[in-house]
Formats: structure tokens, C-alpha cells, sequence
């Protein structure tokens, strides 16, 4: 019995039980990271709440000196509020930037917003030893040889995507011609440039020859028969 | 009280009623369904402790599944406990709940891990130093009767699995309720009744007849879990405990069952 199914309010209990599992694996990852450990650390007390609207789940982070408690209630007042889809809230977690402001990301933050870019800071700076959370479990040797196939796997999918990637490039430019080549799309790139540069400077001397004409035009109405005073006495 | 044939072991029972408690007034007290002087209930259950002591945690999550975390989690989100706080956690046991408040107050705050039973109070010791929780939490070997701390001094007090054990339990409330602050909540974490008859009847079968055989095999204490599967059944149910609470002085008292009616958790605070 895993998921507490007779609780009055099952999906609260699944909630929890969620939350629990994501708890445990966080801090037992955070154990193998000592650097992002003492991190948190420094967030000591610090409280998180995440508002997700789609699907609506709410939970607060509550960070300790060594790793973090999930909630799915809490009664005090949290630091930091953030409020959004899953889909923001996520791509607002992994973009890595560095961000000032955060009126672009589809997420409303409410309260310190210092805590969610020391947050976001950790977060890029996550490094955690997972062949020693492996060696914990199976023995040195064997994590070690499921480290090596694991890389050695992951650089093969590299390759293998770098080198599909480039070929689909190469038929798609060089066999059935579907799209320009790199050097082809630099001249045009270049020629746009040379073109919008040479637009901008012929504005400008639009711009000039119609400053000029005005002065024109107003001189010349200002010379007009019956418009100066000095011509109409002497006459 | 009164008694009735319990239908799985074929005993004699006495059940609770309104808000009586487990005391008779000829000074006897149930230790599960047997019926011991009130002086002995103590001591008796001490010796249930002392044997399960060091299996206490292994045996909590082979009978229910891991399922107490959860009880245990929802207690902690209840419990409001937050920065600054100073929380006594009675009967802590081997201190699970302890853990998390200390992590939860932070180096401001102050967790009290009380329990009448030093077995249970070194396992729990050891177990928070070996993993590193220190600093804010201080030890007692305290009796939930009559608690050693001045009146008003906690925020929140949590008494889990424990008060069933507890000789005069109304005794024990009126002393939880002393030593809390106004505006402070008790919690009471412990088995109770299932609200489902069918439910109930596969956790009778389960209580007298696996129960003690796991407890057997895995701590080599069968009498032990037998003690557990009748204490449960000789706990106060929902509504009578929640009155229990009314009548030591708690205010806004509730309860929420918890798989079924198995356990709940009633809440308190005091005015």
C-alpha cells in the first residue's frame, strides 16, 4: 500500500505522496552535491510557494540548513509566491538565465525576488555525483561501469545527432535544393544588412530634401506680392 | 463502560463510551484488553517498549506499508509549525516527527523530544545525531501526565501512537493544555476506528492474526504486537476523543480520518 487510497480526500493523499517521493529524491541528490547543499543552506528558513494554475497544484519549498521540505500546506507567510502554468514554471526553472526582471516569463512573482534568483542560481549550478549516489546502492565497480556506459552512450547520441543533423543539411541544401547553404544565407544576410542600411540613409536625405523644401516653400510665400508690408508703403 | 465479547479473539472487552476514560473507579486500568492496576499499566507498557525499541522503526513501516509517513507528513502539515517555533513532540518515539520540526524551526526555533520510555528516547537520540540533526533539539524522559515544563510554553505540541498508552489520558490533555501558549495547538496522531465495515473487518483479521506473526518473525516479539493490535481497539474513538479534548479545555477541536478511520488526527488549540 503505497498511496494512502481510503484518506477523505484522495487526490490531496496522492498530492503528498508525490511530494514525498520528489522530497526524497531531491534531498538524497542534494547529498551528492555538497556545493549546492551548502547553497541551500545559506536559504536556510527561506519559504518557496509555487502556484501552478495548469494543472492546479500548489506546494511551498521550505528550505533548511541542509536540504528541503515540500508542503502541500503551509500557514505561514511564504517569501517568494511564484504563480503559472506548469509549462512556464518549468521552462522558467531550466532556461539558466540570469534574470533582473521576470514580467517575460509567464510567471508572476510575488514577494523576494532575490530568493528565486538565488534559486535559479543553484538550480544552473546543479552538479550532482550521480555515479556515487549509484555506488551507494550497487558498489563502486559496477556504478563505475554504469557511468561509463551511460557516457559512452550519451556521446554516441551525440554523435549520432550531430552527424544526422548534418546530413539532413547537406540533402536538403546540396540534393533537392529546399533551402540555401550556410555561405548563400550569409550574402543575403549581408545584402539585407547593406540594403536596410542604404533605406535608412535614403529616409535620411528624404527627410533633409523635405526639410529643405519647406524652408523653400516658406520663403517663398513670405516673398509674395502683398505679403510684405515695407513693399506695400513704397508702392 | 462497558463490556462486550470481542468477536475476533472471543474475550471479554470493555469499550469506551462517551467520555469516559480507561479508568475504573476500583483504580484498574486496560493494558490492551486485559484490565491492570493503574500503578502496573505503566511499567507494562515501558516493558513493550523496551523490546520493540530497536525494531520500532523496521516494524512501523512492515505494518503499514510505509503508509504512517504519510499520517506522519499530513500531522506535520497541520501542525503550522514554522521558524521560531518551540514545539514538544510527546511519545517522539524514535523521533521521525522530531526530524522535521527541528528543520522547520530553524537555529531560532526549539524542538523538545519527550518520551517516557529511555529505550525509545536513546534509539530516537542516536538515530537524529547519526544523521545530523542538532542543535535545536533537547531530550526528555518525561511522563505525558505530568509534563515538566512551565505553563505557556509551546507553540505546538504533537503526541503520535502514543496517547493510547497513556494510563489517564485525560490527565495527560489537561497537561498538554497547561504547558501550551494561547493561540498553541495540540495534535494527537493514533490508530482509531475505521469507518467502513468491511474495512474494518479485513483490519481485524489483519490486527489479530498478522499482525503479531510479522512482530514474531521480525522482532521476535509476538506479545507485543498483540498488546498493539488490542490497545488500538481499546482507544477512544473519533467523537469520544474529540471530546476528550473539548473537556480538557481545547477549542476548535477536529478531526480527519486518515485510511479509512485507521488513524486520525485530532487537532486542538488552546484559547
Amino acid at each position: 500500500m503505497i498511496f494512502d487510497f481510503l484518506s477523505n480526500d484522495p487526490l490531496k493523499a496522492l498530492q503528498s505522496t508525490a511530494l514525498m517521493g520528489v522530497e526524497a529524491a531531491i534531498n538524497k541528490a542534494l547529498e551528492y552535491d555538497p556545493a549546492t547543499q551548502n547553497a541551500i543552506g545559506e536559504l536556510a528558513s527561506k519559504v518557496l510557494a509555487v502556484e501552478c494554475t495548469l494543472p492546479p497544484l500548489t506546494f511551498y519549498a521550505v528550505h533548511s540548513e541542509k536540504d528541503i521540505t515540500l508542503m502541500a500546506q503551509y500557514e505561514g507567510e511564504p517569501d517568494t509566491t511564484l504563480r503559472g502554468s506548469a509549462l512556464s514554471l518549468a521552462s522558467l526553472a531550466t532556461d539558466g538565465q540570469d534574470r533582473v526582471s521576470f514580467f517575460d516569463t509567464g510567471v508572476e512573482v510575488r514577494g523576494d525576488h532575490d530568493l528565486l534568483r538565488q534559486i535559479k542560481k543553484i538550480l544552473k549550478n546543479l552538479d550532482v555525483d550521480w555515479e556515487a549516489a549509484l555506488a551507494q546502492l550497487i558498489g563502486d565497480v559496477p556504478a563505475h561501469l554504469v557511468g561509463e556506459a551511460l557516457r559512452s552512450s550519451a556521446n554516441w547520441q551525440q554523435h549520432v545527432a550531430e552527424r544526422a543533423s548534418t546530413a539532413a543539411a547537406e540533402f536538403s541544401q546540396e540534393e533537392v535544393r529546399l533551402t540555401p547553404s550556410r555561405s548563400e544565407v550569409d550574402n543575403f544576410t549581408t545584402e539585407v544588412k547593406h540594403m536596410a542600411n542604404d533605406v535608412d540613409r535614403l529616409a535620411v536625405r528624404i527627410n533633409k530634401l523635405k526639410a529643405e523644401l519647406k524652408v523653400q516653400l516658406d520663403k517663398q510665400s513670405t516673398n509674395k506680392p502683398g505679403t510684405n508690408k515695407q513693399e506695400n508703403e513704397d508702392s | 463502560m462497558s463490556a462486550s465479547k470481542n468477536p475476533v479473539l472471543g474475550l471479554n472487552v470493555r469499550t469506551m463510551a462517551g467520555n469516559n476514560t480507561a479508568m475504573t473507579d476500583d483504580k484498574t486500568t486496560d493494558f490492551g484488553f486485559k484490565t491492570v492496576p493503574v500503578e502496573e499499566k505503566a511499567s507494562r507498557v515501558a516493558d513493550v517498549f523496551h523490546s520493540v525499541a530497536g525494531k520500532y522503526d523496521l516494524m512501523n513501516d512492515l505494518m503499514s506499508g510505509g503508509v504512517h509517513r504519510l499520517w506522519k507528513r499530513y500531522t506535520i502539515e497541520l501542525s503550522g509549525v514554522r521558524r521560531g517555533h518551540r514545539v514538544l513532540d510527546i511519545a517522539g518515539g524514535t523521533g521521525d516527527l522530531t526530524a522535521k520540526f527541528s528543520r522547520l524551526v530553524g537555529p531560532t526555533g526549539e524542538v523538545v523530544l519527550a518520551d517516557i520510555n529511555d529505550s525509545m528516547l536513546k534509539v530516537g537520540r542516536d538515530k537524529l545525531v547519526d544523521n545530523g540533526v542538532a542543535g535545536n533539539v533537547r531530550y526528555a524522559q518525561a511522563d505525558a501526565q505530568y509534563l515538566p515544563f512551565p505553563d505557556n510554553t509551546f507553540d505546538c505540541i504533537t503526541i503520535a501512537f502514543g496517547l493510547r498508552n497513556v494510563t489517564d489520558k485525560d490527565l495527560a490533555l489537561r497537561s498538554m493544555h497547561r504547558i501550551l501558549k494561547p493561540g498553541g495547538r495540540l495534535l494527537v496522531l493514533e490508530f482509531s476506528k475505521p469507518s467502513n465495515g468491511l474495512l474494518k473487518k479485513a483490519y481485524d483479521f489483519y490486527s489479530f492474526n498478522l499482525l503479531p506473526k510479522i512482530g514474531g518473525l521480525v522482532a521476535n516479539d509476538t506479545e507485543s504486537y498483540q498488546y498493539l493490535a488490542e490497545s488500538i481497539r481499546m482507544h477512544p474513538d473519533q467523537e469520544t476523543l474529540k471530546g476528550m479534548m473539548d473537556e480538557a479545555g481545547f477549542v476548535n477541536t477536529e478531526y480527519h480520518n486518515m485510511t479509512g478511520g485507521i488513524v486520525a488526527l485530532h487537532r486542538g488549540f488552546k484559547a
